[in-house]
């Protein structure tokens, strides 16, 4: 008996030295890394790396008035000895797991992104929850350097931003890290990335107070669809052309569409749960690809004397409606089959999915047979609901 | 001739959770990977077909039951080829459920410091595993049986989690097309399969012996125990393979070392409940715990046979501990494992996995000889 608790009692202090001490991090010696950027000078990487000052940002009572978050420069041949070599300049190790974003510079980007892809889905810490976005102008390190407004950190700023935007306005798709690994290893699909640019002056935008006025000067903006081919980047589409390319994705999940009713004024509807379908088939070795989107709609807006409770009304705005999307989806096509030949619709793999034979002929020469193929579009739209009231409000009759 | 265990006894039930779990063991983290290899996006396919074929297999060791329900395979070995031959065969097969054993252990261990503990030595966590095992082993067959049937509502639930935690993210466009490449990849990725999850329950004639036979048909009741036991976990496996496929897609199942963690680092619903994949983890904590025991208990048990020791147990700790530097020493890294450990390994199990068969065989002629000559 006095042997099993002789036992009990060693056993019970080994435990406490079992507790997982052995690569143990307090919470007060790491820093949160929420933003990564890669810009490229020469054959070097400037790495720019944003770090949490946690009590900054928990603080009820307003802080101390430093900033909540540093960013990091560094410069290296390689992304991990970049990251590693701040250990020089910062007094705590970095922490990756809570990694936010990461900001590809135009330059990088139009250099080829596959080597600085790598290390994201090699190391241990980083996740695959995080967003990949490109810079549009200006550089990684200056997006990331902005002060911003409402959200204490840009990197949440940026991720929120994307995440909303992506939600309900139509232009821009948020890209995670597999699926920019699947989309860059496919040769029937290639890759989109939204690109976020610098507005107004950086040099007053990195300073604090640009956050303290109630009207922003300087800010980021989403503006463009950055396009890919393999891993380079080839060019941009426009919003106009961005929302056609998430049509016929079928990501767009909530958005308005805008369309003239007389010279000067403009209607709205708003389209709930848009519904793509894209159909390939291959007739005599020639593929051909049809876009099939089906949406219902609520009116949103309403500039023009209308009557809503006409049939015709409702059936002219579904028509108008229909046109807009179309157009928005035509205009995608044309700028990427005329001008970018790069497949980031997917059509290749919907051909490889229905017809995988026909496909092998294509694989090879895809870009070319992509660009001549014939795509057909056509868009449903009903009307459902008109809001809170039935005609247009200052109705002058 | 029975010796050792000679009081231990299991129920059918208990049985069954055994394979099961043990089915699932290692299969849970490498599955994805070895349907794959070959057959792409129909890895899921390869899984079914697979699945075919090792419960079949499972049928015949079934079959071969009425051998076993008195003698261990290690036992009929010895009464049916002698003294010396069936000793050299009889090792042989206790060394290949050491290999077995610390290959198991060489999968946690790397996948822990791999993703988990990246700065501990792998012998450290190896260390503590097999120290967890050895204490199991020690208790004997019915604790462990025991045991497994406490574990399985854990790593059932665990489960379902994982599952419906995914469930949001599947597309379907992940497995298009169907049969691209025609039968024959869709064959060779799901012989892999088979041999490796399937062929290694020949563990289990080590243990039959030890299922109670209170029953009126204890035959019957054996063979339903060790059908349902496999076909569960390998439905458990065919799901695990689809959601890879459906929500990674065919090309990161393949070259994702573990699929299953970096499926379980996707779990996100509603942004809320995320970041649990070390909570999911214990799924293969469990299963492989499960398979490492039950591996280290035969090869002792079975040593203990060949020998005629009155005692086993002694026999644990060491095997324990060899299993560590074996593991380490077989494969260093996970390349190695893939490509030569795995491809020996595969052989191996081939062979001990027919060897039964042959012995049965072997037994039956003699027994038949033997009843000839008599008349």
């Amino acid at each position: 008996m006095r042997k099993r608790k002789l036992l009990m009692v060693v056993l019970l202090t080994m435990a406490l030295m079992l507790t997982g001490c052995w690569s143990r991090r307090e919470l007060n010696e790491i820093g949160l890394v929420i933003g990564l950027g890669v810009d490229k000078v020469g054959d070097e990487y400037i790495v720019s790396t944003q770090v949490v000052d946690p009590s900054e940002i928990a603080s009820s009572k307003g802080g101390s008035g430093r900033a909540p978050v540093v960013t990091y420069k560094t410069t290296d041949k390689t992304l991990i000895s970049a990251v590693r070599k701040l250990t020089s300049v910062t007094p705590r190790k970095l922490y990756l797991p809570h990694l936010r974003m990461f900001i590809i510079g135009e330059t990088v980007a139009r250099e080829g992104v596959a080597p600085v892809l790598d290390v994201l889905s090699r190391d241990h810490e980083l996740r695959t929850d995080f967003y990949v976005i490109m810079t549009k102008g200006s550089k990684a390190h200056e997006v990331l350097s902005m002060v911003t407004p409402l959200e204490k950190v840009p990197s949440t700023y940026l991720y929120t931003m994307l995440k909303h935007t992506e939600k309900y306005w139509s232009p821009f798709s948020t890209l995670k890290i597999d699926q920019l690994d699947n989309e860059i290893s496919s040769s029937g699909k290639e890759t989109v990335m939204s690109a976020v640019a610098t507005k107004g002056s950086i040099k007053e935008g990195q300073q604090k107070k640009n956050a303290e006025n109630i009207s922003i000067k300087n800010y980021l903006q989403y503006t463009d669809l950055g396009v890919f081919r393999q891993d380079k980047l080839i060019g941009f589409l426009n919003e106009t052309e961005a929302s056609g390319y998430r049509y016929v994705v079928n990501e767009i999940k909530d958005t308005v569409i805008e369309m003239p009713c007389n010279k000067t004024h403009k209607d709205v509807t708003e389209l709930i749960h848009p519904k793509t379908i894209v159909k390939g088939k291959v007739v005599n070795h020639k593929p051909s690809i049809h876009v099939q989107v089906k949406a219902e709609a609520n009116v949103a807006e309403l500039q023009c004397q209308t009557n809503l409770l006409d049939r015709n009304v409702i059936k002219t705005l579904e028509k108008k409606t229909q046109k807009e999307i179309k157009g928005q989806i035509t205009s995608a096509l044309q700028k990427i089959q005329k001008e970018y030949h790069s497949d980031i619709f997917g059509f290749g793999e919907k051909i490889h999915q229905t017809n995988p034979r026909e496909w092998k002929k294509f694989e090879k020469n895809w870009s070319d047979v992509f660009s001549k193929m014939p795509v057909q579009v056509s868009v449903k739209v009903e009307i459902r609901n008109f809001g809170k009231v039935n005609q247009s409000t200052p109705n002058l009759k | 001739m029975r010796i050792m265990l000679k009081k231990e006894q299991i129920g059918a039930r208990q049985f069954s959770i055994l394979v099961l779990l043990f089915t699932i063991g290692t299969a849970i983290i490498i599955s994805p990977h070895l349907t794959t290899t070959y057959a792409k996006q129909d890895g899921w396919i390869s899984a079914i077909l697979g699945t075919v074929m090792g419960i079949s297999l499972v049928w015949v060791y079934s079959s071969l039951g009425k051998y076993f329900m008195e003698k261990t395979l290690v036992e009929l070995i010895q009464v049916t080829l002698g003294k010396w031959i069936g000793s050299v065969f009889s090792l042989s097969f206790v060394a290949f459920l050491i290999v077995l054993a610390s290959l198991v252990l060489m999968n946690i261990g790397h996948f822990i410091s791999s993703w988990i503990l990246v700065r501990t030595p792998v012998i450290a966590i190896e260390f503590m595993f097999v120290g967890l095992a050895i204490i199991g082993t020690r208790l004997g067959l019915e604790v462990l049986a025991r045991a497994t049937e406490v574990l399985l509502p854990f790593f059932m639930v665990l489960f379902i989690v994982f599952t419906l935690g995914l469930l949001p993210q599947i597309d379907f466009d992940n497995v298009k097309p169907v049969l691209e490449n025609g039968f024959i990849p869709i064959w060779k990725s799901s012989v892999g399969f088979t041999i490796f999850t399937f062929g290694e329950l020949v563990v289990f004639l080590m243990i039959l012996p030890y299922v109670t036979k209170s029953f009126k048909s204890p035959f019957q009741k054996m063979r339903q125990s060790f059908l349902s036991g496999a076909l569960f976990g390998s439905i458990i496996i065919f799901i695990l393979v689809l959601l890879s496929l459906l929500v990674l897609g065919p090309k990161a199942s393949e070259f994702n070392t573990y699929p299953a963690y970096t499926l379980a680092t996707k779990i996100d619903l509603a942004g809320f409940f995320q970041r649990i994949e070390v909570i999911m983890a214990g799924i293969w904590f469990i299963s492989i715990f499960v398979k490492f025991t039950t591996l280290l208990l035969t090869a002792s048990t079975g040593l203990g046979q060949i020998f005629m020791w009155k005692e086993h147990k002694f026999t644990i700790i060491p095997i324990g501990m060899l299993t560590v530097p074996l593991s380490l020493w077989l494969s260093p890294n996970v390349a190695i494992y893939y490509t030569t450990v795995a491809y020996w390994m595969g052989i191996f199990t081939v062979i001990f996995m027919l060897l039964p068969i042959l012995i049965v065989a072997i037994a039956w002629v003699r027994m038949r000889f033997l009843n000839s000559k008599g008349n």
